[in-house]
């Protein structure tokens, strides 16, 4: 096991480092350099000269990605070229605003996905199955930021049960800030409630025909309990292979989410670079962001072998 | 027996085995196509003609959807908003299709490191969260349609390429393979002429379902203002200028919203029909 977790490490750290090279090609060799976006229009030559030495541009590439490199290692990620701020305060500030969302989130999708999952399995092909079915079928069929608007109009602007948007620090209101989370927490985890839940049912409906459960249930075992205690565990592997895409999917949602909502999380710095062509600022979110989704996969991964143990040689061959 | 969550409604004659899901599929697919490729002769206004004099107005007879805050007919931008949706998404797709293809194929062909090489890099890819690698790509090309296509490609291509890849092991197997590459055939013609024709029918059907999720990645990129500019009309850039008047003119909302909906369900039916489709045929086969 521990061979196993520690090749999958080696495998993510080599990843998150292909990852960072071509973030850091892809964003250095853009058609608007970052002098003329910070400077404006018609910066004179001696500017853009001391605008790139300030931010060590003028050196050969290698150097500054070698450079950046070291600093992101220990959460340096330098300095805004549009407002200097250091990027890697920024990015500690709102990384807990993207952990809550998309813990959240993974929660809601979670709940959604199981108990519906045991439902449309229990009482497989029956119009409650289908029905489920093309409800999850219906929910995953909607862009999250189609889903958070749709609940904007709704519940905050028909209902006005919920605040349409804004973010309170958890820990100097946690009232208000579970309040200002419901809907986009709720606007991402449905759209992956959907998809896990069809991948759970799948699951478990493959395993409760099997031979095993069969015997079970011929030896006089409720179909709930052969479904909660046997199949559930078969169905449970896949369901987190292929589940733990959707972390991706949550992570990616995120982005478009907290725009909305104004949430100050990652994936608005992202946008936020963009606009402001502040690109380490994109870089540094787009990485944090990246490191995030694969220690996820691979405490995903971790779990998965812990339950099949098939897999742990798998992974280690 | 593989469980499919559909009944027979009943057998066509082009051996075709219709199910519910599949029928509505096709009519929610065919009817988006038809609107795209017909808007200018259905469409009941110019899309981007500005009338003040009717502005954020609610159904009615001469605007079946409304009107935005420059008084342009809703309707009319939601079918020129499909086009602009169905052209980028095919584009992409196609894009993804043929690069991922060729990746694919290449490896499933060569296989050893190259295979190793080629399918890693695109498990990396494939890793990287959807919409934040389409936000980085327009983030370093720009924000316009033309890169909206290219983001959105570059997203399909490991998905693509993996799928080729299995496609072009199973067809390695048969002999005429084995005849090609020991007769001296050079590969890339043994890839174009042998297997390419054994692995395009499945890409094809990939590639329709894929469509959905291209219009998502279409509407989500333009949501955020990284694709369609205005005034050039978006679902995805619709719902964002009307999130400022969704007290006041709900429909500039709910009308994108609904044809994101209908297009996306409609090909996910089309997916799952055909999917059960095959299922069927190969159960069929086992027998």
């Amino acid at each position: 096991m521990i061979a196993f977790i520690a090749k999958r490490i080696v495998g993510v750290v080599a990843s998150l480092l292909v990852i960072s090279l071509v973030l850091f090609l892809a964003l250095s060799i853009v058609p608007g350099r970052a002098s003329t976006a910070a400077l404006g229009t018609n910066p004179s030559p001696d500017a853009i000269a001391a605008f790139e030495q300030r931010y060590g541009l003028d050196r050969p590439l290698a150097v500054q990605y070698f450079d950046w490199l070291r600093g992101v290692v220990f959460g340096d990620f330098g300095r805004s070229y549009q407002t200097d701020v250091e990027i890697g305060g920024e990015v500690a500030r709102r990384f807990p605003v993207t952990l809550q969302l998309t813990l959240l989130s993974t929660l809601v999708a979670l709940g959604f996905a199981v108990p519906l999952a045991f439902g449309a399995a229990r009482f497989r092909r029956t119009g409650f199955d289908y029905t489920l079915s093309a409800v999850a079928l219906a929910g995953l069929s909607m862009p999250v930021f189609a889903i958070a608007t749709a609940l904007v109009l709704v519940v905050s602007l028909q209902l006005r049960w919920l605040p349409p948007g804004g973010y309170v620090p958890f820990t100097e209101d946690p009232i208000q800030n579970l309040k200002l989370m419901i809907l986009p927490a709720l606007s991402l985890g449905l759209v992956s409630g959907g998809v896990m839940m069809r991948i759970f049912r799948s699951g478990l409906i493959n395993a409760v025909e099997r031979d095993f459960a069969t015997v079970s249930l011929s030896r006089g075992a409720s179909e709930g309990r052969v479904l909660v205690r046997h199949a559930a565990r078969v169905a449970a592997v896949p369901f987190l292979t292929f589940g733990a895409m959707e972390i991706s999917a949550i992570f990616g949602g995120a982005v478009v989410i907290e725009q909305i909502f104004q949430l100050p999380g990652l994936g608005t710095l992202a946008l936020q670079g963009i606009e402001t062509r502040d690109y380490r600022v994109l870089q540094a979110a787009a990485l944090v962001i990246a490191t995030f989704v694969m220690v996820a996969n691979l405490a995903v991964d971790v779990i998965a072998a812990m339950i099949d143990p098939r897999l742990r040689r798998l992974g280690a061959a | 027996m593989t469980a499919t969550s559909d009944q027979p409604l009943a057998s066509s004659g082009f051996g075709i085995q219709w199910n519910v899901p599949l029928a509505i599929g096709v009519i929610g697919v065919a009817a988006f196509l038809a609107t795209a490729l017909f808007a200018p002769w259905i469409s009941p206004y110019d899309p981007e003609a500005i009338d003040t004099s009717s502005r954020l107005q609610s159904f009615n007879a001469s605007h079946w959807l409304g009107t935005d805050e420059y008084g342009r007919d809703t309707l009319s931008r939601i079918i020129y908003g499909g086009r602009v949706s169905l052209f980028v998404a095919a584009i992409a797709v196609g894009i993804g299709t043929v690069v991922g293809a060729l990746v694919g194929m290449t490896a499933g062909f060569v296989g050893g490191r190259v295979d190793a090489v080629l399918m890693r890099s695109m498990d990396l890819v494939f890793s990287f969260p959807a919409i934040l690698l389409a936000v980085v790509i327009t983030g370093a090309l720009g924000s316009s349609l033309e890169n909206a296509m290219i983001a959105i490609g570059i997203i399909f291509i490991p998905g693509f390429a993996r799928f080729a890849r299995s496609l072009t092991r199973s067809v390695m197997l048969e002999q005429f393979i084995a005849y090609a590459r020991s007769t001296g055939i050079p590969a890339w013609r043994t890839i174009l002429v042998d297997v390419l024709p054994n692995v395009a029918p499945g890409l094809a059907v990939q590639a329709m379902v894929a469509i959905g999720y291209a219009v998502t990645l279409e509407a989500t990129l333009s949501f955020l203002g990284l694709g369609a500019q205005p005034p050039t009309p978006s679902w995805g850039n619709m719902i964002d200028a009307g999130r400022g008047f969704m007290g006041r003119a709900p429909l500039m909302v709910i009308a994108p919203v609904v044809a994101i909906f209908i297009v996306v369900l409609s090909t996910n039916l089309l997916g799952d029909g055909l999917q059960a489709l095959r299922d069927k045929r190969q159960t069929k086969g086992d027998e």
